[in-house]
């Protein structure tokens, strides 16, 4: 059963990939959705039919594929564990990326390779679903390379154009650092505990998780630990790999370029799935990292210093999709920051609830991208809210939830991320409070930089009449005109998913209400269920946080009353000055990309062309080639090439190196 | 296991019989009618590669019997390597079947030679006597030679073929010699026979250091070390082969680094390893006997050879512009890391990477052949800038080949390397394993300058898509298939490997 859901999709992409030259649209994006539908329908079975009947501290079902590999002490099997942590994952990537699917039938149509979109797309959820069902590691870095594949496959779809090329390569290139960091510390783990798998199971394999486990094993908490090449070593190298995958500091500059590619795939790979694989590995291995304290320290100012910094560059941007995707980088720090101080329940949360409304606010993004003939900057945009209903309505829902508006599913996560910070156990005196205030100050930047985004594009005059198009003209497709007719609302196809959505957006919070903000009225229902995967900071100090409550009121309102500032002050502020000029520096955003340049690319460049290429290029080796190519001139003419005698010569080389041999031998 | 007795087995022999009988109904075919269809001398190479499939699946079953007179052996170790020869043969079959027309070169010898070639390589794996080696290892060096003038317009395969046969005979010399000279030192007039080829009493009388003379046996050894050194083209002996390569038609050359070069290390593993090495476990207290002696000598020799095979292979192939002449330059660096399982006294190792390399070897030299068209025209490596993405399946198979020759993980090319250089890592050649990863790593510069050549370099002017036809897909699919096989669920083969029997094994066992 739980095979079927991950090979129901890699059918798709291979009748796809195969066949779809020679199909309709229609058939296409028939084929497409149905597959993701279907293994939807099974999760959803398969979560809530089969899972959540066991008993609390036996939801494991395990299903072994095939032997994979097996040598010597060294042993990795292809096999699907579905527990809770995976059940929840799989239920929303299933079902958000079904409603994407759907979403991209509307938005593709009529696009050149309009097949190999969904072949790809197919194959993606094939892989992502791998990543998060794999029962070891090994498997998980098969899934998670062929993530990365597909998304570089999908922000390089339109090949024919210089920059979605130059922003595939780009993924490409900083993924492959993290996982390279990845791959190391797979490396070291499996070299100090011998297995990599999770959990023992029934097949009698070792588990990697309980040598981390074993009572007195924690790393202690200095920086020597780093590099003791123990837990600590491991936590870190493989946080290298989350940093890439998840676009933390310092390699989240992948993810704004990878807008490159069309939106559908920003939502679904860019927002929604891929890019929490990183949160979902270290929730994963939170058996490895509550025993290495400097490695959470570590995750958590990693994932802090990201809200923040991506948070004040996603005020600065005109692009409609790159604000999204500062604020996807910004999102995901707060998650890592969840995972650090040993809420890692909360942040799997939040990256539930932020499937839900940031794939609804990329979805309204591309609807508008349609509606406006592909416009992304939204200085042309402003005043689309009457021609764009439906679109204009779903995104406040989204818009509300990441601002973190009560009720909304963002308020919840997000206070829980803020509250567990404040009161985390796991780190020293002064961090807790620094951790809360930097995410205080990034939830009021979030409410302040989305209401910019929702003014801009649905409110204030209509700019795009008075616009002239002639210059920079950065959409994602290949076609655009000069004369703008007015925009329209998209089609059912389109509108459906974005409605879907929004009613997730709304909703998806009510299943982790925090405990002492309803009084206990509404049960936790997703700390309760990942509590037996997900490993606890050894001094928990879970009585005093229950008693607790007066604390998290105080901040629930702390955080209610920076929402509503953000977002009426930004209100007022952007309907009078919607065109304000931001800082330089955050416009540019603080010239990452340039220092990167100037540091590290142009240096290897230097070294290549003067050094790799002046030198050993064109002196040793083009001499050497020049050697060769006065024999291979000879050549040509065969029978003078024999009667040179270098046919004699090799007879030479033979006898020579046989006399060495024999002689070798005989004489010793 | 009786060396004296006659023990006539037809069994034991089936897929040579096979192999023979294919031969024979191909060349009966081309001589009865007026020419033979190409499609019908294909068909019957394959079925017949397929019949022998089946008698070697017939004989598997992890036994050990000799039969004629000790001539013949049946162990894991020859049924394994016999899978290799009728794996690379099949392939050639499929991705030369258009490319003799093409070529307008006769059909039915062409095939008929392949035959002969293949069941020359299935008694070298099967032999267990010198003499029979000898044979076997003639049978293919003649079909061959003969193989590599094939197109006999062309000057560049005719030098090929002619330097093919003059240092190829030479070098035969070198191994009947040794032969002879081992053949001497196991010379005993209290025993019967006197003095034997026979490998099983050779290792007998080896273990029991029932020796006529100790430095004659060492002396043979060299020359037998010569003589296999130069059919697996190792460092000095590999002085032929670029040449010999890349004017060879290129599926003869994909012929040649391949399945010729996979049964002489079949019986470079049964000689040295299964016998010598076997006859002298490392731990045996006899340590200034003639055969510990031989041990040391040939694991050192072994060891440099690897060194020198792998640095020099690696080394020049990276200034080569012409691709066939590239890879046969990859191919001796590859050589040399077989070599390093030879070193370990691993067959299992050696096998498993002359497995994974046939397989990748033959899909490269698949793609090169359709690149480079009618008499091989389009062979430098600046014919290949930026085909890329005119001819995206080609050349994104040849990318998987090359990034699998350099041994990126999930194929079948890591795989190999890891299994040769575990082995060697535990056998306590630290330094030789060193040496091998430094050597890999200078290769992917060359094999990454081909796909960088493909895929970013401006096209390159005058460069038609080629026709695929549907045997060469066919060839192709199967080796990338067989190289994710390898590579990504390599499970059941190297399970096979691990249960494999042979006569060290077994006699460890009794």
């Amino acid at each position: 059963m739980l095979s079927a859901i991950i090979l129901v999709p890699l059918a798709g992409a291979i009748i796809l990939g195969l066949a779809g030259r020679r199909m309709g649209e229609r058939m296409i994006g028939l084929i497409a959705c149905s597959t993701v539908a279907v293994s939807t329908v099974l999760s959803f079975y398969m979560f809530f039919g089969r899972l959540l009947p066991l008993p609390d501290d036996a939801r494991q079902i395990h299903e072994l594929l095939f032997t994979w590999i097996n040598v010597g002490s060294f042993r990795a099997d292809a096999a699907l564990l579905l527990d809770p942590l995976s059940g929840l994952y799989i239920l929303f990537v299933t079902f958000v990326g079904f409603w994407i699917h759907v979403f991209a039938t509307g938005y593709m149509r009529g696009e050149e390779g309009y097949w190999r979109f969904f072949a790809y797309l197919n194959l993606f959820m094939f892989s992502m679903l791998v990543l998060v069902l794999a029962d070891n590691f090994l498997l998980m870095f098969v899934g998670w390379e062929g993530v990365g594949l597909c998304s570089y496959l999908l922000i390089g779809y339109y090949f024919t154009k210089d920059f979605a090329n130059d922003a595939a390569k780009k993924a490409f290139i900083v993924n492959r650092i993290g996982d390279f960091g990845f791959a190391l510390g797979l490396m070291l783990l499996f070299w100090k505990s011998g297995s990599i798998f999770y959990f023992n199971d029934p097949r009698g394999i070792p588990s990697a998780f309980e040598w981390a486990m074993k009572p007195g094993g924690a790393d202690p908490a200095t920086f020597s630990a780093i590099f003791a090449g123990g837990l600590t070593t491991i936590a870190l190298l493989l946080f290298v790999g989350a940093i890439g995958k998840s676009a933390q500091i310092p390699l989240f500059v992948w993810l704004p370029d990878a807008m490159a590619g069309p939106t559908p795939v920003s939502a679904l790979i860019h927002a929604a799935t891929m890019v929490t694989a990183g949160v979902y590995m270290v929730s994963r291995a939170s058996s490895i990292y509550v025993n290495a304290p400097t490695a959470m320290l570590i995750v958590a100012v990693v994932g802090a210093a990201t809200a923040l910094v991506a948070a004040t560059i996603g005020i600065a941007q005109w692009d409609i999709k790159k604000v999204l995707a500062y604020s996807t980088v910004s999102q995901l720090g707060y998650m890592f920051l969840a995972c650090g101080v040993g809420a890692f329940t909360a942040g799997i949360f939040h990256v539930f609830t932020h499937a839900f409304f940031k794939a609804l606010l990329f979805l309204g993004s591309g609807s508008v991208i349609i509606g406006m003939h592909h416009e992304q900057d939204m200085r042309r945009m402003g005043g689309l809210k009457k021609y764009m209903r439906i679109t204009c309505a779903t995104m406040i829902a989204g818009w509300l939830a990441i601002s973190g508006v009560p009720l909304f599913s963002g308020f919840f996560s997000k206070d829980e991320i803020l509250y567990k910070s404040f009161t985390s156990s796991a780190l020293h005196a002064p961090w807790p409070m620094v951790l809360w205030i930097v995410g205080a100050m990034t939830a009021l930047l979030t409410a302040v930089y989305m209401t910019r985004l929702m003014v801009l594009t649905f409110w204030g005059s209509e700019r795009f009449k008075e616009a002239s198009h002639s210059d920079d003209h950065h959409s994602d497709h290949a076609h655009g005109g000069d004369h703008h007719p007015a925009p329209k609302e998209s089609p059912l196809s389109m509108t459906v998913p974005l409605i879907v959505l929004a009613l997730g957006a709304v909703a998806a919070g009510y299943l982790g209400v925090p405990e002492g903000l309803s009084g206990g009225a509404i049960s936790n229902h997703i700390e309760h269920l990942l509590e037996p995967a997900i490993a606890h900071p050894a001094e928990t100090n879970h009585a005093l946080a229950a008693e607790d409550h007066s604390t998290e009121f105080i901040l629930t309102g702390v955080s209610v009353v920076i929402a509503f500032i953000g977002i009426i002050g930004g209100w007022l502020w952007f309907k009078r000055r919607p065109l304000w000029q931001p800082p330089r520096l955050l416009e540019g955003k603080y010239y990452v990309d340039e220092a990167y340049d100037a540091a590290i690319i142009q240096p290897i460049k230097t070294v290549s062309t003067r050094v790799l290429w002046k030198i050993i290029d064109v002196t040793i080796i083009d001499g050497a080639v020049n050697g060769a190519a006065n024999l291979a001139a000879r050549v040509g003419d065969a029978m003078r090439y024999l009667q040179s005698g270098l046919a004699r010569s090799y007879v030479v080389v033979v006898v020579v190196g046989a006399l060495l041999l024999i002689g070798y031998f005989v004489i010793r | 296991m009786q060396p004296g007795q006659l023990a006539i087995d037809f069994h034991a022999i089936l897929p040579e019989i096979i192999t023979v009988l294919a031969a024979v109904l191909i060349m009966m075919i081309d001589a009865f009618t007026r020419r033979i269809n190409r499609r019908v001398a294909g068909a019957v190479a394959l079925v017949g590669l397929a019949g022998a499939a089946a008698a070697v699946v017939s004989l598997w079953g992890g036994k050990v019997e000799s039969s004629f007179s000790g001539m013949i052996v049946t162990d894991d170790f020859r049924l394994f390597f016999a899978m290799i020869f009728i794996i690379v043969t099949f392939l050639i079959v499929l991705i030369s079947l258009r490319w003799v027309e093409d070529e307008e070169l006769p059909t039915g010898e062409y095939f008929m030679l392949l035959m002969f070639a293949t069941t020359g390589m299935l008694l070298m794996s099967a032999a267990n006597d010198l003499v029979m080696i000898f044979l076997g290892l003639e049978t293919t060096s003649i079909a061959t030679y003969v193989l590599c003038g094939y197109r006999r317009r062309d000057l560049r395969s005719n030098e090929s073929a002619v330097k093919y046969f003059i240092l190829g005979s030479f070098s035969t010399a070198f191994l009947l010699y040794g032969i002879a000279f081992i053949y001497g030192a196991s010379y005993d007039p209290n025993l019967s026979p006197v003095a034997t080829t026979n490998l099983q009493l050779l290792k007998e009388r080896l273990a029991s250091d029932q020796l006529f003379s100790g430095p004659m046996l060492l002396a043979g050894a060299a020359m037998m070390l010569v003589g296999f050194g130069f059919k697996v083209a190792t460092a000095p002996f590999h002085i032929w082969s670029p040449d010999v390569y890349e004017g060879a038609p290129t599926p003869v050359t994909a012929f040649l680094s391949t399945g010729s070069k996979a049964a002489a290390f079949a019986s470079f593993s049964r000689v040295f390893i299964l016998t010598f090495f076997a006859a002298a476990p490392v731990a045996s207290g006899m340590t200034d006997s003639a055969v510990s002696a031989l041990r040391e000598v040939s694991t050192n020799a072994l060891m440099v050879m690897a060194i020198l095979t792998m640095t020099i292979g690696n080394l020049v192939a990276i200034v080569q512009n012409n691709v066939k002449r590239m890879l046969a330059y990859s191919s001796i660096a590859h050589a040399g890391y077989a070599l390093v399982g030879m070193v370990a006294g691993d067959w299992r190792a050696v096998a498993f990477y002359l497995l994974s390399y046939v397989v990748i070897n033959i899909g490269a030299f698949a793609v090169i052949e359709v690149i480079a068209r009618r008499g091989d025209k389009r062979t430098e490596i600046a014919d290949y800038s930026g085909i890329g993405f005119q001819t995206l399946g080609l050349a994104a198979a040849l990318s998987l080949f090359l990034l699998s020759l350099a041994g990126i993980p999930l194929t079948a090319g890591f795989m190999a390397k890891l299994l040769v250089f575990k082995s060697a890592w535990a056998a306590g050649f630290h330094v030789l394993v060193v040496i091998g990863v430094i050597n890999s790593a200078i290769s992917w510069y060359y094999y990454l300058r081909v796909i960088v050549a493909m895929f970013f370099r401006e096209p390159a002017t005058g460069f038609q898509r080629p026709v695929l036809a549907r045997s060469l897909v066919a060839g192709l699919v199967l080796a990338i298939l067989g190289t994710l096989y390898l590579g990504i669920l390599p499970g059941r083969v190297l399970d096979a490997l691990e249960k494999a029997s042979d006569i060290m094994t077994t006699a460890a066992r009794r």
